[in-house]
């Protein structure tokens, strides 16, 4: 279990370092997070380093964005301009509203200060001396303890002017949502920051070159900035030693539905579901039929011997026809009907359609969503699933932006492995199974 | 009397926020502090935020039509948004918020004759392993809301205790630390 | 430039042009919704999705080649939004593709599945672009044809739920009615009102499937708002003007210029069963590109209302019809009591160059000093230079003396694209650009560029870096000012600004390397003003932009219609008048025993002095020359609706003439424009969008006519005549009369109160507005194009019948 990459949560070799404190009391004062090596990472790389080497290093690490799509994060941070004269900006993107994502959520309840550690060391490697974390708007708790967070970091030195005797400033501020997944989208959140209303923008201009109030800016999710502190500290080499090929680290899985523990594990990047959710979620309240792999808009898989023992990664999920997402893993119970989980799911989409672009507005939540409605409620008519995807290909690929491919992904994992429920529910007026109340 | 005319300090906080140049940034934070106060945001406040702010209340009525936490009708002293997706509805959401409805005898955009309480659906809450997911107006969740913590919940409300205040039966673990598996 | 193939034509075209440009040029066609000319590109409504491939370079720095040695291309893996995509060297585009026509199929079916079928009675039909592109490019065979017994049948939409039901009749406005079901976001009219006019009225409300168009401001500004029933596509925004008038195929189009003011912009008159349903922006590129004011669109309303079709003649003190030979008859008689050199002949400012020709001709001819036009200025606009619109563009900074937005509301547009730094954009063969990727929504504007200046705060002050309020009749004081901070010298008082305003626009002014000047009708009144403005562009560089009270003024001064001496329009003197087109103020017609009017219709002042009065054309059914203030020559085309009998000026005056006995210079237009190209070089022959026409004329400054009383009349872009289309009256609402605070105590009026306002072009209701921004001891009333500009005596009638 020495050789090789870390893969697995039981490797000796792992150790957990984003959820490290997530649950301990006090864990988001500054004095705990002090006393447990805070902000050594922030003066380590503002004192001993510049710029251009922390993107360097975060390059080497292999870190992947947290945030759903698995873009390089050093890639991207080389992308923002030097010497431009401009102000430029980091926003951290803590909007978490993909169905079946919570892991963002400790890291700004229980461990503020490395969400903020995270901003300086971004900020710093893209010169830029504001940072904006967007934060969603039911996240009452997260914004308390991030408020009182940057408060103390302030009083102490750890935000504002000249840090660790740099020269470096850095100012952070909050800015909270108020109820829609698109502004998740990094366009639409700086149209939201800046007061408009929450439409995904054109690109180009990339927010690299335009981004926050006209100015170059950096998008990225709350785990991946927050897995920035362990590679400066610990070094790009500790961090790839983890995962297999271009999926490198630790990531943060999460795990809802009927399993005996659901909850988030900090894992290597590559452990299988079936570790995930037998050893560390404690095993299934009940027979499973499915699995959606990393969150809502992810195609759900069977839960087979075969898909259990995939390596949870961008590489391995692709390969079975799915995505890592934000690794949040939903169960579904063999006594629920996917034409219902499905519905619901599509649902969820309508709702949280912007309206900006036709496909989505009419396809998803005007077409889609109403045909999915009668096939759910046992209205359907033969025919039903081959207009159904015929509409998701005249969807797929051709909105504004992926929020209504994240709409239809889902569907089409339900058709290519449960086309039987549907069938059945169009043969039969009713679902395949039929479970009792889910209410405890 | 406009809404933020005793908030002037509150305002110039919420202003340094964003830049000089960009006042609109604050239409949240604005909007925000209207539905928290009085439960739903009127035409007159959205008025009052257009000045505020420098932009027509057309363009503040844009923003915040786009959102679900802002309200243009007047809800209940406790407002309660019950999540209605998939985790959630896979933790019995959908019988929750029928219960929920017949207890109160109101559907969304109501309230009940006493003032105490209007529900809202909304979608995924972020809390997904403890479905399903209440929230109160503003407040911290309240979670795996099942029967027995339901009553507790509605019946501390009514009692006009403090949400923090409320015992509710049960456990509702977290499961986010490797001790705990 | 760059070079591209679409589909099988290789073209070029300059960097940064769009996808779908560049489809459009080659010839090709592809639909869309939401992109328009002159708006930014947003890429919103999808329809205009195709395949698009690049060539790559090796690390070598070489193109990737494919097995036949040509640059290899790597297809996009989605198809691309051809209006927000930008060109690329070597790029290829596919329009005819499969998948292609699959994906616009499905495009307009998504588009169709909420839209409801009322085409037979919406006003759009027939000039729908929804009904186009969806015949076009909506039957995708596979899936519109449905097997039933064996039987193929064709189905224009998959869709089989309810449509979405929402609110069908909404009025915005007096003018502006919308639909919301027939709405297809393609969110042009909400991006027009920020990005055009620079006014954030209206939005989307909700979001998702729920999304409508909406606004807070009832009624929606009137200014420039009705250009949004132009540019929607479907019949979702339309002209109560014009609602249920006809369908569109019916419609008589006329494309010809609008003469409310002087920046003349193209329009198409709509007319049926001879008359005015409809006005509708024409393009003009460099002119007013597709947009118009709004009292160009919706101020047609008066052309239909009583018009005259014969002579009406004074009988036992009543007006009453009669034939064209008694009309000469009598005019014969009544002529032959006046010595020709007291006859005075005025045309309103509105008349084409071959009228002013023909005025000026006969007054030569009669030998009278007394003739003129309409709101001719005491200073000639002629004197000054002439600059077009897009020479403003070309500056970096515009000083601005007047209010744009009311004396020629075009051109306040183009300041908002000054202000944003827009320059025109390239021209292709399908001449603009649909999707001009330079423009970009909430696009800054930058007010350093802007320093303006008025009688009373303006649209434009919100957009300008430095702006002041000077009393009425400081406007000379003000350009003295700014001459002196230019000089670096002391400065003199200029009542109401401050002089820091003053020095900080001098020095802008001087620090920007191209500039313009703009001046209104308070400068045009003031000879010395205006000498300094021109000095002041002479010594420092910069164009000027006059905006002449008189929409023809540059035209009619250069046909030789500017007085000299004489009794000019609305100035006493005359002992027979010949007023064509419009009346003057009452005092005008003192000492006048003949007085013969050739109007369209009638109104009080000819209803009440008239002897004579010939029916006439209005200027949408006149042929002739007009001259831009940009000096632009443009001509006009009669749209069919005068009545059989009606008369242009020429006709009219000849009838008179011939009454009096005398040569008449010109029978008809053909005529009257031979003289002028004989004379003064002007073109025969003139291509549609017309052409820059700037001889130097150099006429000397009138003194006459001396600025007298504190009433003070606005410009306003509205015009007196169109008051008598309720429509538009409602639109107005109540004539407001503007007093500083101070002087409506010392007065004793108060904000709201009622009175009733005697001016010299008759006595009218008002409201008292107070507003403490414009100067004290003055009293300002708009002044619907009637003595823009001047400060007129006047009295105050309040309610109970005394005066204040
Ligand atoms: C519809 C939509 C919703 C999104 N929601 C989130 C979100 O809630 N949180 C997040 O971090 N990223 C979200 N993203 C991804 C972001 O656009 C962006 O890629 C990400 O924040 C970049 O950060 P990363 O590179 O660190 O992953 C969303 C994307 C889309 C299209
Ligand atoms: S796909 Fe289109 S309508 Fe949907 S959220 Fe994105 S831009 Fe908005
Ligand atoms: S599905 Fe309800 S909180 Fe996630």
């Amino acid at each position: 279990m020495s050789e090789g990459p870390i893969v697995s949560g039981r490797d000796p070799r792992f150790e957990r370092t984003l959820y490290a404190h997530v649950g301990k009391p006090d864990a988001h004062t500054l004095d705990y997070y002090l006393s447990h090596g805070g902000y050594e990472a922030a003066k380590k790389a503002l004192t001993q380093m510049t710029p251009d080497e922390v993107i360097e290093e975060v390059k080497r690490s292999g870190l992947r964005g947290r945030g759903g799509a698995g873009f390089p994060t050093g890639l991207k941070w080389s992308f923002m301009p030097k010497d431009d004269g401009q102000q430029h900006y980091i926003i951290m993107n803590a909007d978490e509203s993909e169905p079946g994502s919570f892991k963002d959520r400790y890291i700004l309840e229980d461990d503020p200060h490395q969400a903020i550690e995270g901003m300086i060391l971004a900020g710093y490697a893209i010169r830029a001396t504001k940072g904006y974390i967007y934060i969603r708007g039911e996240y009452r708790k997260g914004y308390d303890r991030l408020v009182a967070a940057i408060e103390e970091a302030y009083a102490r030195g750890f935000l504002g002017k000249n840090l660790f005797g740099s020269g470096f400033d850095f100012d952070l501020y909050v800015h909270r949502g108020a109820g829609a997944y698109i502004c998740g989208e990094e366009t639409a959140l700086m149209n939201s920051l800046e007061g408009f209303r929450g439409n995904p923008r054109l690109k180009p201009p990339f927010p690299a070159q335009k981004g926050l109030f006209g100015k170059p800016t950096t998008i990225n999710n709350v785990e991946t900035l927050a897995s920035v502190v362990h590679i400066v500290a610990r070094g790009a080499d500790w961090f790839a030693s983890m995962g297999y090929d271009k999926s490198k680290g630790m990531k943060l899985y999460q795990v809802s539905g009927p399993a005996k523990r659901p909850g988030v594990y900090e894992l290597p990047m590559g452990t299988t579901f079936r570790e995930l959710i037998f050893d560390w979620a404690g095993g299934v309240k009940e027979p499973i039929k499915a699995i959606i792999p990393g969150g809502s808009s992810t195609p759900m898989l069977p839960f087979t011997d075969e898909i259990l023992d995939t390596p949870m990664d961008y590489e391995h999920l692709a390969e079975k026809g799915s995505m890592l997402g934000t690794g949040g893993v939903i169960l579904i119970p063999e006594s629920v009907c996917v034409v219902d989980a499905i519905w619901n799911l599509v649902r969820f989409y309508g709702h949280e359609s912007c309206g900006k672009c036709t496909p989505c507005r009419e396809g998803v939540a005007g077409w889609l969503v109403k045909l999915l409605g009668q096939l759910e409620r046992g209205q359907g008519k033969p025919g039903d699933l081959e207009l159904i995807e015929d509409l998701l290909d005249n969807i797929e690929g051709k909105a504004f932006c992926p929020l209504a491919d994240a709409a239809v992904w889902p569907v089409r994992g339900a058709l290519r492995h449960f086309r039987h429920e549907f069938e059945h529910h169009i043969e039969e007026g009713t679902c395949a199974v039929h479970g009792g109340s889910r209410w405890g | 009397m406009g809404f933020f005319d005793d908030k002037q300090d509150w305002l110039e906080i919420v202003f340094r926020n964003y830049p000089p140049e960009n006042r609109r940034a604050a239409v949240m934070p604005l909007l925000r502090k209207v539905q928290q106060e009085e439960g739903y945001v009127s035409e007159e406040r959205i008025r009052e935020i257009a000045e505020l702010i420098g932009t027509t209340p057309t363009q503040v009525r844009g923003v915040m039509s786009f959102y679900s936490y802002y309200q243009a009708v007047p809800t209940g002293k406790y407002h309660l948004q019950v999540c209605a997706t998939l985790s959630c509805k896979l933790a019995g959401a959908e019988e929750l918020w029928d219960a929920l409805r017949a207890e109160l005898g109101i559907g969304p955009g109501e309230v009940t004759p006493d003032g105490l309480f209007s529900i809202q659906k909304v979608e995924c809450l972020g809390a997904c392993h403890v479905g399903p997911v209440v929230q109160v107006n503003d407040e911290p969740y309240v979670e795996c809301v099942t029967k027995e913590r339901l009553k507790a919940l509605l019946e501390g409300l009514r009692a006009g205790k403090r949400l923090e205040e409320i015992e509710l039966p049960g456990p509702c673990g977290h499961h986010v630390r490797e001790e705990e598996a | 430039m760059v070079r591209l193939r679409i589909n099988d034509r290789e073209i070029e075209v300059p960097e940064g042009t769009s996808v779908l440009d560049a489809v459009f040029h080659a010839g090709y066609d592809v639909p869309y919704f939401c992109s328009e000319r002159y708006l930014s590109p947003v890429g919103a409504c999808r329809m205009c999705l195709v395949k698009v491939g690049t060539p790559r370079k090796g690390p070598d720095g070489e193109w990737i080649k494919d097995e036949d040695g040509r640059p290899k291309i790597f297809w996009f893996p989605k198809l691309m939004a051809a209006c927000t995509t930008r060109v690329s060297e070597g790029m290829v585009v596919d329009t005819l593709a499969d998948e292609v026509k699959k994906a616009q199929a499905g495009m307009v079916e998504f588009t169709l599945e909420n839209h409801p079928l009322d085409c037979p009675v919406c006003d759009k039909g027939g000039a729908c672009e929804l009904q186009d592109r969806a015949y076009e490019y909506g039957l995708f065979e596979k899936y519109y044809t449905e097997t039933q017994n064996g039987l193929k049948s064709v189905l224009y939409t998959r869709y089989a739920f309810t449509r979405r039901h929402a609110d069908k009749h909404h009025k915005l406005s007096e003018f502006i009615v919308l639909d919301r079901e027939r709405c297809i976001h393609c969110k042009r009219c909400v991006r027009y009102f920020e990005e055009i006019p620079g006014e954030e009225v209206l939005d989307f409300i909700e979001r998702g499937v729920h999304t409508f168009i909406g606004s807070e401001e009832w009624p929606l500004p009137t200014g420039f708002s009705g250009n949004i029933t132009d540019i929607c596509p479907v019949g979702a925004l339309l002209d109560l003007t014009a609602r249920f008038r006809a369908r569109n195929w019916e419609f008589e189009r006329t494309p010809t210029f609008d003469l409310t003011d002087a920046a003349m912009s193209a329009i198409w008159v709509d007319s049926r069963s001879g008359k005015i349903e409809r006005i509708r922006a024409r393009e003009h590129p460099e002119l007013n590109e597709i947009w118009i004011s709004d009292a160009a669109r919706f101020g047609h309303g008066w052309t239909k209302e009583g018009r005259l079709s014969r002579p009406l003649l004074r009988k036992d003190g009543k007006l009453v019809e009669a034939s064209f030979e008694e009309a000469a008859a009598f005019l014969a008689e009544r002529l032959a009591a006046v010595k020709p050199e007291a006859v005075g002949l005025y045309l309103a400012a509105d008349g084409t160059m071959e009228e002013g020709y023909a005025f000026a001709e006969a007054a030569r001819v009669l030998g009278t000093p007394h003739y003129g036009f309409e709101n001719a200025t005491r200073f000639p606009v002629s004197t000054l230079p002439a600059a077009s619109f897009i020479d403003l563009l070309a500056s970096e900074f515009a000083l601005v003396v007047g209010d744009p937005a009311e004396e020629m509301p075009v051109l306040y547009l183009r300041l908002q694209e000054f202000l944003k730094g827009i320059t025109p954009a390239p021209r292709y063969f399908h001449g603009t650009p649909i999707a001009d990727l330079r423009l970009e929504e909430y696009m800054p504007r930058r007010p350093e560029r802007l320093a303006t200046f008025a009688a009373y705060p303006t649209r434009l002050f919100a957009f300008a870096g430095v702006s002041g309020v000077y009393a009425p009749g400081s406007v000379a004081a003000l350009f003295q000012a700014l001459l002196a901070a230019m000089n670096g010298k002391r400065l003199p008082e200029v009542p109401g600004v401050p002089e820091e305003a003053v020095r900080e626009a001098a020095g802008r002014f001087l620090e920007a390397e191209a500039r313009t000047i703009v001046v209104g009708a308070d400068v045009l009144e003031d000879p010395e003003a205006a000498e300094l403005a021109g000095e002041i562009a002479r010594a420092k560089g910069a164009h000027v932009i006059a905006m002449p009270p008189a929409a023809n003024a540059r035209g009619l001064e250069l046909a030789g219609l500017y007085p000299e001496k004489g009794a000019g329009f609305g100035e006493a003197g005359a002992k027979a008048v010949v007023y064509a087109g419009a009346t003057p103020p009452a005092e005008a017609l003192k000492g006048a025993s003949l007085k013969v009017f050739a109007l369209p219709q009638l109104d009080a002042l000819a209803q009440a002095e008239a002897d004579l009065v010939l029916p006439t054309k209005t200027y949408y059914e006149k042929r002739g020359l007009v001259l831009n203030a940009e000096g632009r020559l443009l001509e006009l085309r009669p749209a069919p609706t005068a009545p059989p009998e009606a008369m242009d000026g020429i006709e009219a005056l000849a009838f008179v003439l011939e009454a009096l006995g005398r040569r008449v210079p010109a029978r008809s237009v053909l005529e009257a424009r031979t003289r002028l190209h004989e004379r003064l070089k002007v073109p025969l022959e003139l291509p549609e969008e017309g052409t820059l026409f700037r001889p130097r004329v150099r006429l000397p400054a009138r003194r006459s006519g001396e600025a007298g009383g504190t009433l003070y009349l606005r410009p306003t872009m509205w015009r007196a005549r169109m008051l008598r289309d309720e429509r538009v009256r409602r639109a107005l609402g109540e004539t407001p009369l503007f007093v500083h605070p101070e002087t409506a105590r010392a007065e004793g009026l108060s904000e709201g109160m009622r009175v009733e306002v005697v001016t010299p072009y008759g006595q009218a209701p008002a409201v008292v507005a107070l507003d403490g921004r414009i100067a004290p001891g003055f009293f300002q009333l708009p002044g619907y194009g009637r003595g823009t500009g001047r400060r007129v005596g006047f009295r105050i009638l309040v309610p109970s019948g005394g005066a204040a």
